[in-house]
């Protein structure tokens, strides 16, 4: 079976490093993009079959790339994790797990915090793609 | 100037003026208005007096006629004995009748109506009685009636609204004292006595502020001075030696001439008010440890994430001999490092750093020296450096310290907008000093570098906000905007995205202004 590519998009080039050199060790193939714009991009070039999404980046937010995601029909079916610290300094109560989804676009499905704990982002990534495959076939 | 304290029309206060009038007797007014000669019991000798010129009017009156009767009754045989007994007999009943119909009718019920009204003056009695029934003087009677109604309808209302503003005067919440010319008060209310203590005849300094002399700036006096109402804030000291601050309304007591003939000084004490203010400054000092606490813990996790990136890619690199790899790890490792080390030193300033000793400065002195921390650097980077300073400036009472850290902070901010524009061929920035409006002094830093968009010029002050990514730590311009604040000043930028940035520290010249602003 061909590895499965997974994409990671932050605006962070140490995140983008780590998580590529972490996925790539553990055989993945990877590609990445630096902010929402580039991002999407390469999401209809490449398509993978992850996104792992900063969810706080200039220009294009995450936010507003995953909902672009899920908007477009050849798109909304790659499953997505956001990854981010916990919350941005400016809003500290705003919980951005309830403000991702709405009536008409459904949760990611998974959610990681900064810093970034290895295993279970590795776990979260298997455990998504098995669970996409089963319901595929 | 508040209009709301500034109390009734002159013209009205006017009562004030008389030696307390709330405390005359009753009735004081009448007797004022209406004390007449007549203050034996019924002005007995006066009405004699008339009576017995009525009198002789009346036998003079008989005389007449008996010589008519002479004339044309063709008495001229009678004896002349008779005819003077006749006279004398007409003249008697005449100048009888008419001497007892003057004082039925006229005299008693006006000895009567005096009575009555001395009755009255006296506070014996509240209405004019007359017993007499008489036609001749009864709408004199009726019009002296409703007159002593009126008047004393109008002691009534005089009295309430002396006794309303009594209670005002004692109970209202605030310190009300009226002054004299010799700065002696002529007056003062319950709250006054209670807070400051001191009695009527005492100098107005010594039971403020406990003073042996008068103050060097009195309001009171300005306003006997200048006839307007002045406004300031004040301490005292209260009887029992607590200092206590309080805001003072003087306003002018003018008599009936224009002359200013005493000063009402009311006071309103401001402890519950500073008190509140306390609380509401500490609540917003916790609301702020909170927030650095959130975002320090925010910043702090992203380094970290970093960090723990940069050690498992050297791992990696290190079991798989890849150089390439191991360079890009290592990086990683030291870049974190130093984003630690810069939040430090910054948390470090941040909570060090407060404005220090205020110094008579040359601020185009200080620009210099900055400017020149940054030359080479600025020529390095193909950054034109220009000083444009105003030379009439003069000296400004700063802390020389604390603004040069200001001045460092915005010209490093606007070398580094002008480094990261690729769009421009030539860049600069530009440092300068200028006057401002109402005394304040200008440092100006302006860039041709990015710019900002509304949203980063929003949040340019705030807590750990940086777009500088892992160079910047949001420390910077929030420290700048604390010193400035200090000062008593004011910091501002205009930007737009892709033109560049002109930050403005506005600093007033006059330490008083700065002391207090701070």
């Amino acid at each position: 079976m061909a590895p499965r590519k997974i994409m990671v998009i932050d605006d962070e080039e140490d995140v983008v490093t780590f998580l590529t050199t972490l996925l790539e060790e553990n055989g993945y193939e990877t590609c990445w993009a630096m902010d929402g714009v580039e991002g999407l991009e390469k999401i209809k070039r490449e398509r993978p079959d992850l996104i792992c999404l900063d969810l706080l980046m200039p220009e294009k937010t995450g936010i507003l790339l995953y909902r672009e995601i899920r908007k477009d029909p050849e798109l909304k079916d790659i499953p997505v994790i956001m990854i981010t610290g916990f919350a941005a300094p400016e809003y500290p109560l705003i919980d951005f797990k309830r403000f991702i989804s709405t009536k008409s676009i459904p949760p990611p499905e998974g959610f990681m915090e900064k810093p970034i704990d290895q295993k279970a982002l590795l776990a979260a990534i298997k455990e998504t793609l098995d669970a996409k495959s089963s319901g595929g076939t | 100037m508040p209009r709301a304290l500034e109390g009734p029309d002159p013209n009205e206060r006017i009562h004030v003026d008389r030696p307390t009038p709330w405390r005359g007797k009753e009735g004081d007014l009448l007797k004022g208005n209406l004390n007449t000669e007549a203050q034996s019991p019924l002005g007995s000798k006066a009405l004699s007096f008339k009576t017995g010129i009525l009198a002789a009017a009346s036998c003079a009156a008989s005389w007449v006629i008996a010589f008519f009767l002479m004339v044309f009754v063709g008495a001229e045989d009678l004896p002349i004995g008779w005819l003077l007994a006749i006279g004398v007999a007409s003249c008697l009943i005449s100048g009888s009748v008419i001497t007892i119909w003057t004082k039925l009718s006229i005299f008693d019920p006006l000895a009567e109506l005096t009575q009555g009204l001395h009755r009255i003056t006296r506070g014996s009695s509240h209405e004019l009685v007359i017993a007499h029934k008489n036609k001749t003087l009864s709408p004199l009677l009726d019009a002296f009636r409703l007159a002593c109604e009126r008047i004393q309808e109008r002691e009534r209302q005089l009295e309430r609204s002396r006794k309303e503003f009594h209670a005002v005067f004692e109970h209202v919440p605030s310190y009300i004292a009226v002054i004299g010319r010799d700065f002696r008060i002529v007056e003062m209310n319950r709250n006054f006595r209670d807070t400051f203590g001191g009695v009527e005849g005492d100098y107005c300094y010594r039971v403020y502020k406990k003073r042996s002399e008068k103050c060097p700036q009195c309001f009171a006096e300005k306003s006997f001075y200048d006839g307007s109402v002045h406004r300031s804030e004040e301490v005292g000291v209260t009887k029992d030696g607590e200092e206590i601050p309080y805001l003072v309304y003087t306003a002018p007591v003018v008599d009936e001439g224009g002359m200013v003939v005493h000063v009402i000084e009311m006071s309103v004490d401001l402890r519950p008010l500073k008190a509140l203010e306390h609380e509401k400054l500490q609540a917003e000092r916790l609301a702020i440890v909170g927030q650095t606490v959130a975002s320090l813990a925010h910043t702090i996790k992203n380094i970290l994430t970093g960090l723990e990136g940069g050690v498992y890619v050297t791992q990696t690199a290190m079991k798989k001999d890849d150089q390439a790899l191991l360079q890009k790890g290592w990086a990683m490792v030291e870049r974190n490092i130093e984003r630690i080390s810069h939040l430090v030193r910054d948390l470090l300033s941040y909570s060090k750093v407060g404005i220090g000793t205020m110094e008579s400065t040359d601020l185009n002195e200080l620009v210099k020296d900055a400017a020149n921390l940054y030359v080479e650097m600025a020529r390095a980077a193909g950054v034109e450096l220009i000083l444009e300073v105003d030379d009439s400036l003069g000296e400004v009472m700063v802390d020389p310290k604390a603004l040069h850290t200001c001045i460092v902070n915005l010209l490093s901010n606007a070398l580094d907008a002008c480094i990261e524009d690729k769009e421009k061929s030539s860049h600069r920035v530009v440092i300068g000093t200028k006057r401002g409006p109402g005394g304040q002094v200008l440092i100006q830093v302006e860039d041709n570098g990015v710019g900002m968009d509304r949203s980063t010029q929003e949040k340019l002050f705030q807590r750990f906000f940086s777009t500088k990514g892992t160079r910047g730590t949001g420390l910077g311009l929030m420290l700048t905007h604390k010193l400035v604040r200090e000062h008593g000043g004011r910091i501002w930028a205009e930007s737009q995205p892709g033109r560049g940035s002109v930050f403005t520290i506005a600093i007033p010249q006059s330490p008083s202004a700065a002391y207090a602003n701070s």
